[in-house]
């Protein structure tokens, strides 16, 4: 099936790279909730990636800066049911204060971008170099960002029975986290 | 199996107490954890512990550095690196540098079994 995006626009090739890479990291987010989280899709259509103009972050979101063939960011946008179920799941079997939750919480989703990512990248990254990853940070407001520059913004959405997963890939990478934190 | 004395390096708490609950389902002992690089120096030094594990993306000094450090101090020391990515490379120097093991993210307990207590038989004390 074409990407719906190829089919719309002229991509470059690192357009074409960044919907491969995005949709790769979709299929994994959706292996990742079900085999992991025991969580169902309601609505996931394969290879499908939008260029969007503006990011709406919701209630947590994880993001990493990645630097492999090219610079760019990746985020994971939850709603809150979705994260809190993805946790229940993810702490079975070790305790937590209930003051421990929230951080916890986020955790959770740092550690799903990661894991995400990482294994995705296996497929994609060049032998004998170096990929760099930021640690996550989570961003835990809701906000929306606006293109500026010569940034894109390429969306994927996952919708599932515990609410939705966005994922975002921005590129190219600079300045993005720091603008997603709002110090820019 | 000898009960093992365990060091966790990773920063994420949550998988700090995952990995500890399956080690010590296991018979091992979780002697001491570290969220960073320069605290995980310290804490070998101190906890003498007879594995590692190792994330690769640490904040600061990162698992690659830790790792080569460790070997500096103590070059029998037994490091399994932990990581989730495809950071083929990152594993290639961590072998390099004398990491006796890899572990990619999501942890398996039986994965993890396996690596920590191979490891011990290949390259522990009385065999190393």
């Amino acid at each position: 099936m074409e990407n719906k995006i190829l089919s719309e626009r002229n991509l470059t090739s690192t357009d074409e790279y960044t919907v491969n890479l995005s949709n790769a990291v979709a299929n994994r987010a959706v292996d990742y909730l079900l085999n992991e989280a025991g969580i169902n899709l309601i609505n996931y259509n394969n290879h499908e990636t939008y260029m969007v103009e503006d990011i709406r972050l919701d209630y947590l979101t994880s993001i990493i800066a990645v630097e492999d063939k090219m610079k760019f960011t990746l985020a994971f946008s939850f709603e809150k049911e979705l994260i809190e179920k993805i946790f229940v799941e993810y702490s079975k079997g070790i305790e937590i204060e209930k003051e421990e939750v929230s951080s916890y919480i986020e955790e959770t989703a740092g550690d799903m971008i990661n894991v995400v990512m990482g294994n995705v990248l296996k497929g994609f990254s060049e032998k004998g170099k170096f990929i760099h990853i930021s640690v996550p940070i989570i961003v835990n407001e809701a906000k929306s960002i606006y293109k500026y520059k010569n940034s894109k913004f390429f969306k994927n959405k996952i919708k599932t029975e515990w609410g939705l997963l966005i994922i975002y890939c921005i590129t190219p990478g600079e300045k993005a986290i720091l603008q997603m934190k709002g110090k820019e | 199996m000898k009960k093992l004395n365990i060091l966790i390096v990773e920063d994420s708490m949550i998988t700090v107490k995952k990995m500890k609950k399956m080690i010590e389902d296991m018979g091992h002992t979780v002697v001491g954890y570290a969220n960073c690089g320069e605290e995980a120096i310290g804490a070998f030094m101190n906890l003498k512990p007879d594995i590692i594990t190792m994330d690769i993306t640490l904040p600061g000094m990162d698992g690659v550095t830790c790792l080569k450090e460790i070997m500096e101090r103590d070059p029998k020391a037994l490091v399994i690196m932990v990581t989730s990515h495809g950071q083929e490379q990152s594993v290639v120097e961590s072998v390099e540098a004398g990491a006796k093991g890899y572990i990619l993210k999501p942890i398996n307990e039986d994965m993890l079994k396996n690596q920590i207590e191979e490891s011990y038989i290949r390259y522990g004390e009385d065999n190393g």
